[in-house]
């Protein structure tokens, strides 16, 4: 998203879809998408804070985390600041896989790509990050932060809508308050917009 | 499983066929029997396509028993590719039904009198070895359709395919899934073309009549088993992520991190990796009536495979693994699930090593021979390879080749073997393990469970700047020791995490064997298949030069961490000191 209109959004849309269409959504939190945050505050108190996570399911479940593209081991001391683009993952197979779990006894393997916090900024404003959920994290997150709403980019929305099976799963389709037909649903209109996605399945 | 198959191709009468005892060899299996034998039989300066190299085939440890995840084997010879010592495995049914048979290796040594290609025949009571030139220039997926119809479905295959008939360097030996497909590979290191210079085209394996190899302690090895399958299935690694995605689950972490080495590793990054990520793939197989969720042997648990149907809804391939992917994909500039699946396809039919024919092809339009990410001309270039063009002789021969007939400074080789899917700048551990060990540049050479674990070595303090030495050192002689096993090294996962996983492999060993194991067996059991690997390479004239990744991992910054190679040659001499 361009920074200088972070808080812009063109098109607000609401999709309902059947509960075993929803995974078709999935590839969008993969290809990252933008979300509130709090700048200057740590990555954990995103995760519990913003993202509404458990400590139990952050510490078993999401065991691969990067913070531009570094590996991260310490959340509580990796700062987030405006566009910083966060990915997360469940643990991961082979040796270099593992190399990126954090604090892993194989971090050592990746350490000139891990991430070492070199920012200070602690002015603790509402920004916007950009997100992306990978695997079984996109699996076990997705329904609920799909339902509260992502800010995505028109194009990424209508390339997923190219694939007609999506629409056939849709119950309906909303935006700026009318409802559509899903069969007559016409994405040329996303193109250069920046939508607010909500997905209710 | 206690005696050795040897077939003499250089027999005055023709092929001569002897079963030994295992004399020397007792208690070897896996990697620790082809790499025994090949230290020990061939001489390190024959040439590798010549009388004196021999072919190694050995089932694992536990393979033929019912012990789960066992079904990989190993395949031993002196690479052409490398000129090296080679060791190289597989999955697939062969590695079960041999044990059965009672074979822990077979032999194929000497080189026949002509050009007669040969099939090779293995039942309970007999060998029969037959000349058949009608299977010449056969795919890998014809010729096991006619295997099939002469013997049946109940068979297992091993085989090449045009390429090992070339005796090309790129070329794989074929190994038959359950489904008597010819889609796992031993694929590294040109073994195929070891197999092509011995005249034979095909084993085929008759396990009828057989039964499972029994433990010596039943109770143990079946609670054993009981409890390493609970651990395997109860991992979010073994249990959760492979069956769901498989190893292509890799490809948005990679490319997340930087290190998905992309056209030709000049990028860590690949605009185009979300289209042929495993979750994309997963999805686009479940879309197509394939199955992104498949074993690749009888008593997998961890189904890491799957069924890659093409847009019709046909069988196209098995599901393209992370490697296959990154390496006619991202590393080629292409993002076409369906052109990199065809090659795979390709590369499986002439049996060809996916990875080297991926870095070959980049390296061929790094050469300006196509564009970075016209996937046509890919899919062209690996069917020069098939029909034996004088440009297909060229790219069969692997990315060293490649490089220097076309110069290319940016070849990713360490000896001329290509590297795998993670780029050793960002990653700087794995260049420890593609530059030292003895097989060229291979990530699975350094993969398994860790010291601290195994106690291999000692523990490793990971703060310190040393600790990936260290750990290349330990990762590379706990991999020997499961290598032997036969066990899938992707159970490391599990018994990385696990204590209780781990105790329940060892007592998995020791209730079949009824020999106890400990993390000092496992230790010295690696370290001794490393030191015969590693003496044959010195025999055969490699040195410390030869273990060293090319210049320019040095000189070129791999954006967008724009980081270079750190890792000194000081370092890299230390690994084998232990």
């Amino acid at each position: 998203m361009d920074k200088s209109n972070t808080d812009k959004i063109d098109i607000h849309l609401t999709v309902e879809i059947k509960p075993e269409f929803l995974s078709l959504f999935f590839r969008l939190l993969a290809n990252g998408f933008n979300i509130k945050a709090e700048i200057g505050s740590s990555l954990k108190e995103f995760f519990l804070d913003r993202l509404g996570l458990v400590e139990t399911y952050l510490e078993d479940r999401v065991q691969t985390i990067f913070l531009n593209g570094k590996a991260v081991d310490n959340i509580e001391t990796a700062l987030i600041t405006e566009d910083s683009t966060i990915a997360l993952s469940a643990a991961m197979p082979g040796l270099v896989g593992a190399t990126f779990r954090r604090g892993g006894r194989y971090a050592p393997m990746r350490e000139k790509i891990s991430y070492d916090t070199e920012v200070n900024d602690h002015r603790h404003q509402e920004g916007l990050v950009f997100l992306k959920l990978f695997n079984m994290i996109a699996k076990e997150m997705g329904p609920e932060i799909l339902k509260r709403g992502i800010l995505v980019k028109g194009e990424d929305l209508a390339d997923l809508f190219k694939n007609r099976e999506i629409l056939s799963g849709c119950v309906s389709v909303t935006y700026d308050n009318q409802i559509q037909n899903p069969d007559n649903f016409d994405d040329t209109f996303l193109q250069e917009k920046r939508v607010l996605l909500k997905i209710l399945s | 499983m206690d005696k050795i198959l040897r077939i003499n191709m250089g027999g005055q009468g023709g092929p001569e066929i002897k079963t030994e005892p295992m004399g020397d060899y007792s208690g070897l299996a896996g990697r620790a029997m082809t790499s025994g034998i090949v230290s020990k039989e061939v001489p390190p300066l024959c040439h590798p396509l010549g009388e004196d190299n021999k072919l190694v085939i050995a089932p694992g440890m536990l393979s033929g028993s019912l012990a789960a995840m066992s079904g990989r084997i190993s395949v031993g010879c002196k690479s052409p590719l490398t000129g090296g010592i080679k060791e190289s495995n597989s999955g697939g049914q062969p590695s079960q039904v041999l044990a059965r048979i009672g074979y822990a290796a077979i032999v194929i040594e000497g080189k026949p009198a002509d050009d007669t290609l040969y099939k090779v025949f293995i039942n309970k009571d007999n060998v029969e070895i037959t000349p058949d030139n009608s299977l010449k220039m056969l795919g890998n997926y014809d010729l096991v359709d006619k295997m099939k119809a002469a013997h049946g479905d109940k068979i297992a295959c091993i085989s090449i395919g045009p390429a090992g008939e070339m005796k090309m360097s790129a070329a794989s030996i074929a190994f038959t899934d359950m489904e008597l497909r010819p889609t796992r590979h031993a694929g590294r290191g040109g073994t195929g073309a070891v197999m092509g210079s011995k005249g034979v085209k095909v084993i085929v394996l008759d396990g009828e009549g057989t039964q499972a190899r029994s433990p010596k302690d039943p109770d143990k090895f079946k609670e054993a088993n009981k409890a390493f399958t609970a651990g395997l299935k109860k991992h979010p690694v073994t249990g959760e992520g492979l069956p769901a995605y498989g190893t292509n689950v890799l490809t948005n972490i990679l490319n997340e991190a930087g290190a998905y080495p992309t056209n030709n590793f000049s990028s860590g990054r690949f605009d185009g990796a979300g289209k042929i990520s495993g979750e994309t793939e997963a999805e686009t197989e479940t879309a197509r009536g394939g199955n992104p969720t498949h074993g690749c042997h009888k008593g997998c648990v961890i189904q890491c495979s799957g069924i890659y149907n093409d847009k019709d809804g046909n069988y196209l391939t098995k599901q393209p693994e992370y490697e296959t992917i990154w390496a006619h994909g991202g590393n080629c500039g292409i993002d076409d699930l369906d052109a990199i699946a065809m090659m795979d396809r390709l590369d499986d039919d002439y049996g060809l090593d996916t990875i080297e024919m991926g870095a070959t092809i980049a390296v061929a339009m790094e050469a300006g021979l196509a564009k970075f990410g016209d996937a046509e001309a890919a899919i062209g270039f690996v069917k020069e390879v098939g029909k034996g063009t004088p440009l297909g002789r060229v790219l069969g021969n692997g990315a060293a080749v490649t490089g220097q007939v076309f110069g290319v400074e940016r070849v990713p080789v360490v000896k001329k073997q290509a590297m795998p899917a993670y780029d050793p700048r960002a990653v700087q551990g794995i260049a420890v393990t593609y530059a030292t060990t003895p097989m060229g540049a291979d990530h699975t050479a350094g993969y398994a469970v860790t010291a601290n674990i195994l106690g291999v070595g000692g523990t490793v303090d990971p703060l310190k700047p040393e600790g990936q030495v260290e750990l290349s050192r330990n990762l590379q002689i706990a991999t020997a020791a499961i290598d032997s096993t036969g066990m899938c090294l992707f159970i490391a996962f599990a018994i990385l995490d696990q204590a209780d996983t781990f105790q329940a492999l060892l007592d998995l060993i020791s209730g079949f064997t009824g020999a106890g194991m400990t993390g000092d067996d496992v230790t010295e059991l690696g370290k001794s298949v490393l030191k015969n690997e590693r003496n044959f390479n010195a025999a055969a004239g490699f040195t410390a030069a030869d273990d060293r990744l090319p210049e320019y991992f040095k000189k070129e910054a791999l954006p967008p961490h724009n980081v270079t190679l750190q890792v000194t040659d000081e370092e890299l001499d230390s690994v084998f000191n232990w």
